[in-house]
């Protein structure tokens, strides 16, 4: 598996960058561009959640993306933060109502992924998701 | 912000977002949003989303909520040609029959003839 780190401050124009570098890197794998879109959104809904949950009591600290990368299977990703936790672990992700304004982050995530795991060790908390990706849709080289 | 334009003409007001559509600059979207709901004027409000390159969850919200708006002061609201990455993203969220969407200048003319 090919892992990549990538860290930044957790605002909301580093937090962008992070997520087009991230979708960049995959993109070098992945020849789909709707794949490559999904990622790009999934990764943005994860750091937008750190951005606007993670430091909310606590000074702005830094947000890592780990991708791993495993050539015509699948793609892990993990989003980082060491803020303040996350309030309560959901146990199903549901889709907000029609009306409302927030509350679909987690939810898209969940559409697009095969397995999403939210857990903290110690200060750094992180979010798991993976997906498992046709052998087609890769590029020949690696 | 140079992403978010507005064009007047009779009482429908078109405002045509470009770009991408984020927690980045969502607060200004939704800042711009606002003053034009001040604005009495206009009995319709076409969104030209067709050069949007990317929206996030956020960027869905302040649509979801500046239709409510538009809608409760009794105005028309309307998302015309939602570019392809606006329409996976309202598809994912299960919004697309939420909005009025107009696929077309012919369903423009259809629901607005003047």
């Amino acid at each position: 598996m090919n892992e990549y780190l990538l860290s930044t401050l957790a605002t909301p124009c580093c937090s962008r960058a992070l997520v087009k570098a991230a979708t960049t890197i995959l993109g070098d794998s992945l020849r789909d561009g709707d794949l490559l879109h999904d990622f790009d959104l999934s990764l943005t809904e994860a750091c937008a959640n750190v951005v606007r949950h993670a430091y909310r009591a606590c000074p702005v600290g830094p947000l890592e993306i780990r991708l791993g990368v495993e050539h015509g299977s699948h793609v892990e990703v993990r989003v980082v933060d060491q803020g303040c936790g996350f309030p309560r672990l959901p146990h199903d992700i549901r889709n907000a109502e029609p009306d409302a304004e927030g509350g679909r982050g987690l939810y898209i995530i969940k559409k697009l992924a095969d397995a999403v795991r939210i857990s903290s060790d110690g200060n750094r908390h992180t979010l798991y998701f993976k997906k498992n990706i046709r052998e087609d849709l890769w590029t020949t080289c690696d | 912000m140079d992403n978010l334009r507005l064009t007047e003409k009779g009482n429908t007001l078109t405002v045509t977002i470009s770009g991408e559509v984020t927690l980045d600059n969502t607060l200004e979207i939704k800042k711009r949003f606002d003053e034009v709901l001040e604005r009495d004027r206009y009995a319709s409000i076409i969104l030209d989303l067709s050069g949007v390159t990317f929206i996030d969850s956020s960027g869905i919200g302040a649509l979801v909520v500046f239709n409510t708006k538009v809608k409760t002061q009794g105005k028309l609201l309307f998302l015309f040609m939602p570019s392809d990455p606006v329409r996976k993203t309202l598809s994912l969220v299960q919004l697309v029959s939420f909005f009025d969407i107009l696929d077309s200048e012919d369903d423009l003319l259809t629901v607005l003839p003047d």
